[in-house]
């Protein structure tokens, strides 16, 4: 029996799996249907089931076994691995398939079936089965390397062993509705493979947008131009270095904690409680604080409840008064609705700065919050403010439908529910 | 047909103003900023791609083009930081639950009229009479 090995870098995508035989024919998918990736890191975990039928399809021969959650990124990483080691024939899926992804019919669809001009899996139940960024060849070789052995809505791990065991049986063996036995590497070499990310959120790609993304994907080499129109690449002049230089900083962040880790366990030092707050001092500002700054992120953050409310309040203001500005430019102007919502606006800001005043800030701090209420108050004034005019759906310039642009950007200030007004207000 | 794109133009231009807005505070290194930045980004660009399908004149069009061009710009200079995570798990952001930036978004829900399919609608099904000569259209008389 021909047996290979596969490349140099296998398998080539990291993920949440273990690593076994790489002579094996058998690899496990088992599939997470949990609410992991989205919940917070301290309640981030497998479920035990789930871990434990990794763990015992490895224990038993497979060559990798781990999870599966996401109907593109997952199944595109899952692709690579495999491809890289021909030894793998076999593909085992269990675990009950991922509510709202569908991943276990998508994977199945995809050996079955696999994907149309559009890159999309056929006959895929799930939302999004895209698979943007893996190389075409690397899908069609999965689907022809690969004998699926589908066991989706099987969580039990005796089924899932017997399953592994009967793929690398040499003589063929009755599993299920199947006749298994290891049939040797697949007759081609290994496919070595990584994900492109062109597409880093599949998730988020809409119908209407795929036509484009495949125009993207056939490019050899995207121009810089194109990468400077798109709005999450920012490749403006300048920013590319910027972005490098942040990266080779934190890298060099974490390479002198690590050194200053090693020299205090060379010299067998316990860290003592100052070390610990200069340590503190020195890496965990500098991380959430990036050296190039911009000024006006930089606020200084209110101590108590009371300066935070004031605080929230005006950062809400900001962004109405922004809209307020923006629909003053337009027909809004010879309306109603803005200049009652400037007025409500206006009555709101004073009471905010009668708050200011008699609150128990320091000078400098009530000086500071109300030069910015006075600013925000002074741009209110400079807006109409003369509700005798018609309004702008009568009129039939307005033709939005019932909707209000003023009045709803107003109650962008709705959004700030803590922390409570303090008494005063 | 041109109010559908009129209107939508409208909306984007409070949305653009108040994140940009917005992009001046903490919300500047925010992932909620980002994604609202993302999502504005490919609204403006379904715009477009609808406008070119739609039969409004060329003056028209021109005219909302150079619209959607100048608001592209607008979107993709909103400046975010390149490494974003939401401010509230970071703990900078103590608004509560609520977020500036989707809501800032929210705004374009208040353009109910006209929708883009009843206006195309009634472009395609207004009934003509064709000249088999010279081609010419005009509407079907109606009969009382």
């Amino acid at each position: 029996m021909l047996k290979v090995q596969p490349t140099f870098t296998y398998p080539p995508e990291k993920g949440c799996y273990l690593r076994g035989n790489d002579y094996s024919p058998v690899a496990v998918v088992v599939l997470l249907n949990a609410p992991y990736g989205a919940m917070p890191p301290e309640v981030q975990t497998i479920p035990k089931e789930i871990e434990n039928l990794v763990k015992v399809s490895i224990e038993t021969g497979a060559a990798l076994s781990g999870t599966l959650q996401t109907e593109n990124i997952g199944i595109e990483k899952i692709v690579c691995n495999i491809v890289a080691n021909p030894n793998i024939r076999y593909l085992i899926v269990c675990g009950n398939d991922v509510e709202g992804h569908n991943t276990g019919t998508a994977i199945k669809a995809l050996i079955e079936n696999g994907i149309d001009e559009r890159r999309t899996i056929i006959g895929s139940q799930a939302k999004t089965p895209y698979l943007f960024n893996i190389p075409l060849e690397a899908i069609s070789r999965f689907r022809e390397q690969l004998t699926l052995i589908d066991l989706i809505g099987e969580t039990g791990s005796e089924v899932i062993m017997k399953g592994v065991w009967s793929c690398y049986q040499e003589t063929p063996t009755p599993f299920r509705e199947h006749m298994l036995y290891d049939p040797g590497a697949y007759s081609d070499s290994a496919i070595s493979c990584s994900l492109t990310w062109k597409v880093k959120h599949p998730e988020g790609v809409e119908d209407w947008e795929i036509n484009e993304i495949l125009k993207d994907i056939e490019k050899p080499e995207e121009p810089a131009e194109e990468l400077k129109k798109r709005g999450g690449e920012h490749m403006e002049e300048g920013r590319g270095v910027l972005t490098i230089t942040k990266r080779l900083l934190k890298i060099t962040e974490e390479l002198s904690e690590i050194a200053r880790l090693c020299i205090e366990e060379i010299e067998g030092l316990e860290a003592p409680s100052v070390k610990k707050l200069k340590k503190e001092e020195g890496v965990i500002p500098e991380k959430t604080r990036p050296p190039v700054k911009p000024v006006a992120v930089a606020k200084e953050e209110p101590e108590t409840e009371e300066g935070l409310y004031f605080v929230n309040q005006l950062r809400g203001y900001s962004g109405v008064l922004a809209a307020f500005e923006a629909l003053d430019r337009d027909i809004c102007h010879n309306g109603c609705s803005l200049p009652a919502m400037v007025i409500t606006g206006q009555k709101s800001l004073k009471r905010l700065k009668e708050g200011i005043s008699n609150s128990s800030f320091s000078d400098g701090k009530r000086q500071e919050l109300e030069n910015e209420v006075n600013d925000l108050i002074e741009r209110l004034e400079s807006l109409p403010q003369d509700t005798s005019q018609p309004c702008q759906k009568t009129v039939g310039t307005c033709t939005i439908g019932k909707g209000c642009f003023a009045s709803s950007a107003l109650k962008l200030l709705d959004l700030i529910t803590e922390p409570a007004p303090p008494k005063n207000i | 047909m041109a109010a559908y794109f009129k209107n939508q133009l409208r909306g984007y231009d409070v949305v653009l103003a108040t994140l940009q807005a917005f992009s001046k505070d903490i919300c500047r290194r925010c992932i909620g900023l980002s994604g609202a930045q993302t999502k504005v980004i490919k609204g403006i660009k379904k715009l477009r791609m609808d406008l070119d399908k739609s039969s409004i004149s060329e003056d028209n069009k021109n005219e909302i083009i150079a619209h959607i061009e100048s608001y592209e710009k607008i979107a993709n200079s909103i400046e975010v930081e390149e490494e974003c995570e939401c401010q509230k798990t970071a703990g900078d952001c103590k608004i509560g639950p609520g977020c500036f930036a989707l809501g800032a978004l929210e705004l374009m829900k208040e353009i109910t009229e006209p929708s883009l399919k009843t206006e195309e609608e009634e472009v395609t099904k207004v009934p003509k009479l064709v000249c088999e000569k010279c081609g010419a259209e005009e509407p079907v008389p109606v009969v009382h």
